[in-house]
């Protein structure tokens, strides 16, 4: 239905593979395990939703996959592998502080979170254009100023802007720099995190619309982060989500969507609006986030899952993977608990697919 | 699919808000342009209006205090002769006229005005009698600002140099005690590192010569020797004044480039695989760099202001040796004649860089 | 939030500033251990220009005066002075940051904010001068007044900044709205929340008076006061540092450089402990 599929080339060879990644912050006195023992797999040219409440740690793990973790943060464990188009696999977290900056922006290009403040005050939206450029080696006169332009004008923005500087701009404007400059160079990889989140409707189209043709043009994989569900709905292959800095579910939207697998998933979509359809009650998961200091033991949703039982409270589920490729970290789902999951499927039922607290009724 | 089929279609409206038209362009810059001007002619005002202000206080100031140049110049003559020498009303006329003090206040304010304000003349010395103090004053001023100008500059140059490497290795052992140390060091008085300097340099290790601005067998001539003595010379003053002040601009230094290290855009550069030369200049130097050249501005305007005991101490002829030398003997048109450029160099300075700021910093507008 | 944790260089400062005090607060007992009955300033009691020796640990001068007696009272005064001026600054500066701050934005405001930027602006080591050199016998108490006139207006801006601060908080606000009067707000509200702001006024000013009080010294001016900077200044004027003699002035300028050391300590120590701002590292979203 739309163009790019066709140009899949290998569809489920991964270009990225995240191992129980793990950063760590140390502060007053504890450690924050922020992410820990997260794994993801990013294929070619797909495009990987990585969803979760806030805080859950996205940001965070992201920025461990770039190597971008300042202190008092640490990555004290993981592998980042990334499949270059040709040759070996490379451990991002063991190369060298040279190879890694040959990597970023050909290899894996970054739109961070916050746009409003990643765009350096005092230089001129082209030099910051120009300056990812040169860094890997693009001769600068092959660097014009109609490329420059044309860049910008992907993402919907008027050359003028290259003479502006960054307060000239709006917040909206800012995100489409962002993202015109990761795709400057083609990458492999984009990692773009909350591209969407705090645009109007229009911009956010703008943006999903730019991202897609990037993997059209570039045969870019996307890694998009948002812990909107309703974004990832509109734009992704698969979904990753998160919790409490692990992630807990992967598998394809539809399914996803349709027949979602870990407790929380589960949760997460029952609070999620809907749009259209009858009014419908709103439902949100009880009890509170834990804390990245303080992680509850064995499975880290049990103090807020209803279906939780003993095994839940003592011992962390490990990831397993069903014929279809689809990925849960949950109790439920290990064949000497068929009998509870068929418990938990017939409450679900009942309660028309949703569980936890009602919030409101949702108008609508 | 259904869900995904909205995407692809561009909203051209959004697209058209963010162009905007060549002729709008045109238009702002031509309303920025008259506001530009209407800043500039602000600032004049405000410039001249300050000036005004501070002669006028400068004025009230010492007719103020106690005495008047005649008392003054009664009293350096018992001094000089050792008895009370009982003034004539000729010669006291004589002197009232010579000293502008003839006429009421308002006469005397508005003489005061023009001559100093217009002309720059203000009036005759004491202790160079009748050389006029404005001469005395425009003497000394090149040996004080080439002397405090340079130090100013290379301190910060220095300092930013020790700034930035403090704070990208702030997370070392060595850059934090030196930080303390130098943030302990920053508010020692220039004359307390003169008189350390001369101590250490002059007399114990006697490399550098301790008094004056060149040798005193030479005449001020534009040949090597002349050039020579007068850089050996300053190096002591010199380096008095670039030990104290070069300590503060490498903490405001550090302070400001640790904080543009925790700054977003520092990351996204480093995501985007610059190189940390790169990064170092066109980032973290530029983005610190702005508000040290304010700082720069501040400095140099207080040029002539800075450090009068160094030179004193140094015997250095420059402003400060002349203000010792009229307090001594009570000199009446220098003090007022050093108070008043001291003032006008920090006014005219910060005035300058009102005006010179918004060409370097794209922020202001 | 305050951390119960010390910070080392408040602590460091207030250890050498400690030091220093106690050492002057007792010149009165200590200094007639080596000048005797007579005080330190007694003319012709030891023989001139001893070197220093048991009976006179830093020798003795010209006039036969045990030199670190002097030196120990030029300290004393020196701090007195410094307190005395440094108190009359910082009070004035509360006065003036405070109704500036809490008025910000109003014509009173815009008003003491021109006069304290003005006040930055002049020269005033040439005016303190002219005054201590045209007012013949200037006390030391008038010398204190006069130094203190011309240190207020850094306290002033950096209150007026804080005043800003807290007044913007919810709590001002609330008290204001219950009725309390602009004294009051600003005696129980404001007040309390600026004590490290206030010390580290008072050991600007503190700096700011006694640099200008032994520069005037130094120079010759203030006689009245018996400074570090008379000490100096009497050694410059003899030239001891040509006749073996350097401790004249190479002590009081170790003690000064101990003081500003110390002073400046606590001012950085006070800030880092107390400006929540500095503290922590940024976490990004
Ligand atoms: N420097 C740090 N020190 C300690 N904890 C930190 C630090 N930085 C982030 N955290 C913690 O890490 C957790 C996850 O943060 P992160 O920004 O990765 O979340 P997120 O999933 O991206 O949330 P959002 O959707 O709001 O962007 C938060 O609880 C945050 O408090
Ligand atoms: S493992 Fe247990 S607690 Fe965790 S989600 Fe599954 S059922 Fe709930
Ligand atoms: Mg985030």
């Amino acid at each position: 239905m739309w163009g790019g599929v066709d140009g899949l080339t290998e569809p489920d060879k991964p270009v990225l593979e995240v191992e129980d990644l793990a950063v760590h912050y140390h502060g007053a006195g504890t450690t924050f395990r922020v992410v820990d023992g997260a794994s993801l797999r990013l294929r070619r040219e797909e495009i990987l939703g990585l969803a979760g409440e806030s805080g859950c740690g996205k940001s965070t793990m992201v920025e461990g996959i770039l190597r971008l973790v300042q202190a008092p943060g640490e990555i004290p464990s993981g592998r980042v592998l990334f499949h270059p188009r040709t040759g070996p696999a490379v451990d991002i977290l063991r190369l060298g502080a040279e190879e890694v900056r040959r990597l970023r922006w050909t290899a894996l290009a970054y739109v961070p979170q916050g746009s409003m403040n990643s765009l350096n005050p005092v230089a001129r939206i082209a030099d910051q254009l120009t300056d990812a450029m040169t860094a890997h080696g693009v001769p600068t006169d092959k660097i014009t100023l109609s490329r420059l332009g044309s860049l910008l004008a992907s993402v919907g923005l008027s050359p003028d802007l290259l003479s502006a500087y960054p307060h000239q701009l709006s917040g909206g404007m800012r995100q489409r720099v962002l993202i015109a400059n990761s795709l400057a160079l083609g990458p492999d990889v984009v990692i773009a995190d909350e591209p969407t989140t705090g645009l109007d409707v229009n911009a956010q189209r703008m943006v999903l619309e730019t991202l897609l043709r990037a993997r059209r043009e570039h045969h870019s994989a996307l890694l998009f982060v948002s812990h909107d569900l309703a974004v990832h709905a509109e734009l992704v292959d698969r979904v990753a989500v998160m919790y409490a800095g692990q992630v807990v579910e992967l598998g394809e939207v539809e399914e996803i969507f349709s027949t979602a697998l870990h407790p929380y998933t589960i949760g997460l979509l029952a609070s999620m609006p809907r749009m259209e359809g009858p009014r419908k009650r709103l439902f949100g998961i009880p009890g509170l986030a834990p804390s990245p200091a303080n992680w509850p033991v064995g499975c880290r949703f049990h103090p807020r899952c209803p279906f939780a039982f003993d095994r839940c409270r003592s011992e962390s589920p490990v990831s397993r993977e069903d014929a279809s490729g689809h990925l849960v970290a949950c109790h439920l789902y290990e064949p000497t608990e068929s009998k509870r999951l068929d418990a938990m499927r017939a409450r679900l039922t009942l309660d028309g697919g949703r569980f936890g607290t009602r919030l409101q009724d949702h108008p609508v | 699919m259904e869900r995904r089929g909205a995407v692809p279609h561009a909203p051209q409206e959004s697209q058209l808000a963010d162009s905007v038209p060549n002729t709008a362009l045109r238009a702002a810059r031509i309303v920025r342009r008259r506001r530009v001007l209407m800043v500039v002619v602000r600032r004049l005002g405000g410039y001249v209006l300050s000036i005004w202000a501070a002669f006028t206080v400068t004025f009230i100031f010492f007719h103020l205090i106690p005495g008047s140049p005649i008392d003054a110049y009664a009293q350096q003559m018992e001094n000089q002769f050792g008895q009370q020498v009982p003034l004539s009303s000729q010669v006291i006329a004589f002197w009232n006229k010579e000293f502008g003090l003839n006429g009421n206040v308002f006469e005397q304010y508005y003489r005061y005005l023009t001559n100093t304000l217009l002309r720059g003349n203000m009036g005759p010395s004491f202790i160079a009698f009748p050389e006029p103090a404005s001469e005395l004053i425009f003497h000394a001023l090149p040996w004080t600002v080439g002397l405090f100008g340079s130090a100013v500059l290379i301190s910060w140059i220095m300092g930013l140099v020790a700034g930035l490497l403090l704070a990208w290795f702030k997370d070392t052992v060595v850059a934090p005690t030196l930080t303390t140390l130098a943030l302990a060091g920053a508010q020692i008085p220039y004359y307390l590192a003169a008189l350390g300097l001369v101590f250490l340099f002059a007399f114990i290790l006697l490399w550098l010569p301790q008094q004056g601005a060149y040798a005193a067998s030479l005449t001020p001539h534009f040949d090597f020797r002349f050039i020579g003595s007068v850089l050996k010379h300053s190096i002591l003053p010199g380096c008095s004044l670039v030990i104290t002040s070069f300590l503060g601009w490498a903490i405001s230094t550090r302070a400001l480039v640790v904080s543009i290290m925790g700054e977003d855009f520092l990351l996204y550069a480093e995501a985007k695989g610059l190189r940390t030369g790169t990064i170092l200049r066109h980032y973290v130097l530029r983005n610190a760099m702005l508000p040290q050249i304010t700082g720069l501005g501040i400095s140099l305007g207080f040029a002539v202001n800075g450090a009068y005991l160094v030179s004193y101490i140094f015997n250095y002829p420059g402003i400060g040796l002349l203000l010792v030398n009229a307090l001594t003997q009570l000199d009446y048109n220098v003090l007022e004649g050093i108070v008043l450029i001291s003032i006008v160099t920090v006014l005219t300075a910060n005035l300058l860089l009102d005006l010179c700021l918004p060409l370097v910093d794209p922020r202001i507008e | 939030m305050r951390s119960t944790h010390w910070d080392g260089r408040l602590l460091a400062g207030m250890v050498i500033t400690g030091l220093i005090v106690v050492v002057a607060a007792s010149e009165p007992w200590l200094a007639p251990f080596w000048s005797g009955a007579a005080g330190p300033t007694a003319v012709g009691i030891f023989a001139s220009w001893s070197h220093p020796q048991w009976a006179h640990p830093l020798g003795t001068n010209q006039f036969g005066q045990d030199i670190l007696a002097l030196t120990l009272l030029g300290l004393r005064n020196s701090l007195v002075v410094g307190l005395q001026a440094g108190i009359l600054g910082t009070f004035i500066g509360i006065c003036v940051g405070f109704t500036s701050g809490y008025f910000g934005g109003t014509v009173v405001d815009e008003a003491l904010r021109t006069v304290t930027d003005a006040w930055l602006v002049i020269p005033s080591f040439p005016l303190i001068a002219v005054l201590a050199a045209f007012v013949r016998n200037l006390s030391v108490t008038e010398l204190a007044i006069i130094l203190g006139i011309f240190s207020w207006a850094g306290a002033a801006r950096a209150i007026r900044a804080q005043v800003l601060m807290l007044r913007s908080m919810a709590y001002v606000d609330m008290a204001r709205l219950s009725g309390a009067g602009h004294i009051a707000v600003i005696g129980q509200e404001l007040l309390p929340n600026m004590y490290p702001y206030l010390g580290v006024g008072l050991a600007s000013s503190i700096m700011g008076a006694i640099g200008s009080l032994v520069g005037l010294s130094i120079i010759g001016l203030g006689q009245n006061a018996f400074s570090l900077g008379t000490l100096i200044q009497y050694g410059l004027s003899e030239g001891v540092l040509s006749i073996g003699f350097s401790q004249i002035i190479v002590v009081p300028v170790l003690i000064l450089i101990a003081l500003f050391v110390g002073l400046n300590l606590i001012n950085v120590g006070l800030d880092v402990q107390f400006n929540p701002r500095l503290k922590g590292s940024k976490s990004r979203g």
